[in-house]
């Protein structure tokens, strides 16, 4: 059996919350049909994986069937780098494959707290300036 | 005794110049390694400590920017002050054609340029690992 993910590839970026579709292809390349083909995923906590479909009853050799996975992270996510383990186990076979995960922030919190410092520093250096410059 | 208060005049000026450029180079170099420093940490992994971290290098950051602008408004007045007295000394002997006074005005845009370096390469310092992180 033969797992290939497609679409972003094994790369991809999601904001902290937020939903991102991935397709993954599951093939069949072995010389018997495989069957009861259950797919899930092995995730950081507070991630959640649906998979559609999440069963795949039964794939005749040599044949191809396209899943969507509707991944979201967490909603407190920290922003980094994650691996998703994505696990599709026949009654006949086993085959597990990685996906990275770059999940970005979605608050300016950050942002706003360093334009807020550099606005407090502008404005120390026009008061020093007007304060000791006229001297 | 006037070309002693002359020379003593120009050694001054000398070490004014010479003080500015430390002001001016030390505050741009810590900025720009702060900049690095505070950009490696904002993209490690969030964590208390880092996020202490990054502030009291902000504190740093501050208090050297600060220090460089208030040195260098120095800097400026006593360079005027120097300058002034030269050229009184000039136009007392006769020679003052010899010296433009629009050089005054000329180093006050110097400066005034050299304090908006330091301060936005401490902006930039400061705002950047914010936006990263």
């Amino acid at each position: 059996m033969t797992l290939i993910v497609v679409s972003d590839g094994y790369y991809n970026r999601i904001t902290a919350g937020q939903e991102k579709t991935i397709f993954l292809e599951i093939g069949n390349n072995g010389n018997t049909e495989l069957t009861n083909i259950r797919l899930s995923a092995d995730l950081p906590e507070g991630w959640t994986a649906v998979f559609s479909p999440e069963l795949i009853d039964n794939l005749a050799q040599g044949n191809f069937q396209t899943v969507d996975i509707l991944l979201r992270p967490a909603d407190n996510a920290a922003k980094g780098e994650y691996t998703v383990a994505l696990i599709a186990e026949a009654n006949e076979t086993r085959r597990v494959t990685s996906i990275y995960v770059r999940v970005e922030s979605a608050s300016l919190f950050w942002v706003w707290v360093g334009v807020g410092l550099a606005a407090l520093v502008i404005a120390g250096f026009v008061f020093i300036f007007m304060r000791f410059g006229r001297q | 005794m006037i070309q002693r208060v002359h020379e003593h005049i120009i050694s001054e000026l000398g070490a004014n110049t010479r003080t500015d450029t430390i002001f001016v180079l030390t505050a741009i170099f810590i900025n720009l390694i702060t900049l690095g420093i505070n950009s490696g940490i904002a993209s490690s992994e969030p964590s208390a400590t880092n996020t202490i971290v990054m502030f009291t290098i902000v504190a740093l950051i501050v208090v050297v920017n600060f220090v460089a602008e208030l040195g260098l408004i120095r800097g400026r007045q006593m360079r005027k002050k120097l300058l002034s007295g030269l050229l009184k000394m000039y136009k007392d002997q006769g020679v003052e054609g010899y010296y433009d006074p629009s050089l005054l005005s000329d180093y006050r845009t110097r400066y005034n340029l050299f304090m908006l370096t330091v301060l936005f390469t401490g902006l930039v310092a400061i705002i950047i690992p914010f936006v990263i992180r």
